[in-house]
């Protein structure tokens, strides 16, 4: 595809190598976890046996919103925010804004849980920092994405780390690309798997049809790392020059005149129906500032509706209830800088149209994963010769199969530990055991065994995940049905041809293996 | 029309000239592209690159990323059947 | 023999720190120096966003630039420079607003 002069070509193909092999396992690792956390949301309803399908913020709340105002202690009644928690119950959380111990303004106040008819679930007192802590119910897709954000080491390092892997991946993408010289003409071309150069075009092939999905989410996954770890910091003090406030206001808006006078409020079921009408998306949050006052001021955002690739925040005076108007994500107006900083999470996340993007985006990640984990085999393939990139192999077979290993085990501990309450214990143990028991395949077996055997013992954890789900008293599929929750069944099935898969490609592979007396007996030099 | 349900008929479009540029691919074939199997993948070319193309000229964004990354996936899927059919017909007639 | 190996390896091991951390360094500058200069926008924030926003595509261009231009001097110099412009210009931003 581009002609590149030979010294140039080496250099890619060095570049390329050296930081598939250097970076590729963690790189394995962000993007296998990405493409299990496409359906994060839809993990959680699952995990949780939430049969509530519908947002609990397009049933009345107003009146059970001013009863717990009313139990509220007056210091803490400032402003509400209102979330939906995996269970589809609403957080209303009654909050203030105070300086922490380290002199930085945080929010701290009461946090109630409600059902959708008005029963008070719980009550405990929270800030910002752990406002989400009590919902259990969704510790398994949490756990999920924060291996995949920052592979669950402390902010910032887990951030930067993500970051340098989708930069890595942006190298790669580039590299190939480049490198590739009959990209176009190779997209059908796959010699079997016996030679060198047929695993070779696995490799190249599976990375040439996903190549533009490749690069957009590296792209857009070093921004996200980037952004709060480093970016924003950094732009705020030259902008700015440290002042916070200038950059709130910039980025939020100007504080409107203060009123405190007290105000009965308009009734917020009322203005949660417009902006629902408004929006045509579900109701994913609501925020009211100066509860009870007459400078009240309310904001309402919604997911996508049909078409659209993000969803909006639409604003409301809490006094009267008479729309503001929508407020960009950044800035007090639409900009092209707001713009292409919406277009980031639906370009990443694959969110954008329900069930069908996330399906293409898990896809995509699928074969992602497929093309870094190819690459390394082929990269230790044409150094089987050496003892301690053998070695190197091992490791790549525990983490390459271990980890959907592990991720399955979690979920499978999440379910035991759900009647106990122990999730967020049980959960990350059960992953680390299950990392800790793939390690014994992995130092005694033949190496070329490893993989196969660790993908089988995945299916059959998969295979048993329903069961145990039920097992742990969740919900059954006529009971999600009756409530019209297509969630749980539709998880369960996947679980199910998921571990199906697995079992059958693990079977087929050790059956390979056996017949070919080891991989070094079909290899010819590499060409 | 849902924006997915377009995206759906789109990519099918797409994947019918994805198929007959696999069915027709020199390398696979084993054989040089006579001028009217050039013509016909150039025909396969357009097949399966003119939906996207409409639906980005028509500002469809969703539908857009949803025919791209369909397609990429069926492309994929289209070159593994093809490879493994190719194998299959060599290995009946060796 | 280990002299001659250390001279041969010299321009290997110079272009893996100007591609490196070099690299690294100079992308966080010219987007860390783009709010002096880049246009604030309808909203004025379009000088913060968009460069955070464009920082991997920076860092990739710039990394790009350092592996496959065959003279090492010429890299050196590119980098050399945009790190000098974007020093300069921060410097000016924060002696003009003192």
């Amino acid at each position: 595809m581009i002609r590149l002069p030979q010294q140039e070509t080496k250099t890619l193909v060095a570049i390329h190598g050296w930081a598939g092999t250097a970076l590729g396992l963690l790189l394995y690792a962000v993007i296998v976890t990405g493409t299990v956390a496409v359906f994060a949301q839809e993990i959680r309803v699952w995990s949780s046996g939430a049969l509530q399908s519908e947002s609990p913020l397009h049933a009345p709340i107003d009146a059970t919103l001013r009863r717990l105002a009313g139990q509220t202690p007056e210091q803490f009644r400032d402003d509400v925010t209102l979330r939906v928690t995996t269970a589809r119950n609403v957080s209303a959380f009654f909050h203030s804004h105070v300086k922490d111990e380290a002199g930085q303004i945080t929010e701290k106040g009461v946090v109630w849980q409600v059902a959708p008819d008005g029963r008070v679930i719980s009550r405990r007192d929270a800030t910002r920092a752990n406002v989400f802590a009590q919902d259990t119910d969704g510790v398994l897709g949490t756990f999920f994405v924060d291996l995949h954000v920052r592979l669950h080491l402390p902010n910032p390092y887990g951030l930067v780390l993500t970051g340098v892997l989708g930069l890595a991946m942006l190298a790669a993408a580039v590299s190939g690309l480049l490198m590739h010289r009959h990209l176009f003409t190779d997209l059908f071309t796959l010699r079997g798997r016996v030679r060198m150069v047929g695993l070779r075009d696995l490799h190249t092939v599976a990375a040439s049809w996903t190549l533009p999905h490749a690069f957009v989410l590296a792209f857009t996954g070093a921004f996200f790392s980037f952004a709060t770890s480093i970016g924003v910091p950094l732009l705020a003090m030259v902008a700015f020059g440290g002042d916070r406030a200038a950059l709130v206001e910039t980025v939020v808006g100007a504080k409107e005149k203060p009123d405190p006078r007290p105000a009965d409020g308009v009734n917020l079921d009322r203005v949660l129906a417009d902006a629902r009408a408004r929006s045509g998306g579900t109701l994913i949050s609501a925020n009211v500032d100066h509860w009870g006052r007459a400078d009240a001021h309310i904001t309402v955002r919604s997911g996508p509706r049909d078409g659209a690739l993000g969803g909006v925040t639409l604003a409301y005076d809490g006094a009267t209830g008479a729309f503001v108007g929508e407020k960009p994500s950044l800035g007090t107006k639409p900009s092209l800088g707001n713009t292409v900083f919406e277009l980031m999470g639906p370009l990443h996340f694959g969110n954008f149209a329900g069930w069908w993007s996330k399906a293409v985006w898990f896809a995509l990640g699928f074969a992602s994963a497929y093309v870094t984990w190819s690459g390394l085999g082929l990269w230790l393939r044409r150094r089987d010769d050496r003892p301690a990139w053998r070695a190197f192999g091992r490791v790549i077979a525990w983490t390459g199969a271990g980890l959907p290993f592990s991720m399955a085990v979690s979920a499978a501990a999440f379910f035991l530990a759900l009647p106990s309450g122990a999730t967020p214990w049980w959960t990350p143990a059960g992953f680390l055991i299950a990392a800790a028991i793939a390690l014994l395949p992995a130092l005694v077996l033949p190496a070329e065994r490893v993989a196969p055997l660790l993908f089988g013992a995945t299916g059959l954890v998969l295979l048993a995940l329903p069961i145990i789900r039920i097992a742990s008293g969740g919900p059954g599929w006529m009971a999600a049905f009756n409530a019209s929750q297509h969630v749980i069944p539709a998880l369960d099935t996947f679980v199910v041809i998921g571990g199906m898969i697995c079992f059958v490609c693990a079977a087929t592979a050790l059956r390979r293996t056996a017949e070919g007396a080891g991989f070094a007996a079909t290899m010819t030099p590499a060409e | 029309m849902s924006a997915a349900t377009t995206a759906a008929i789109c990519t099918l479009i797409s994947l019918l000239g994805t198929i007959g540029l696999a069915a027709s691919d020199p390398k696979r074939l084993r054989r040089k592209a006579v001028r009217t199997l050039r013509l016909a993948r150039i025909g396969f070319v357009l097949l399966t690159l003119a939906p996207g193309v409409w639906l980005a000229a028509t500002l469809q964004g969703v539908g857009f990323l949803l025919w791209i990354g369909a397609s990429a996936v069926l492309g994929w899927v289209v070159a593994a059947l093809a490879s493994r059919a190719t194998a299959s017909r060599r290995k009946y007639l060796a | 023999m280990s002299m001659s190996i250390r001279i041969s390896r010299w321009p290997v091991v110079a272009r893996a720190v100007l591609a490196g951390p070099v690299v690294v360094v100079v992308s966080l500058l010219v987007v860390g120096c783009m709010p002096v200069w880049f246009p604030k926008g309808a909203a004025g924030i379009d000088h913060i966003a968009l460069p955070i926003i464009l920082l991997p595509g920076i860092w990739a261009v710039l990394f790009f630039h350092a592996v496959l231009d065959r003279s090492l001097s010429r890299v050196a110099v590119v980098e050399a420079g945009l790190a000098s412009l974007s020093v300069a210009m921060l410097i000016w931003k924060f002696v003009a607003s003192a």
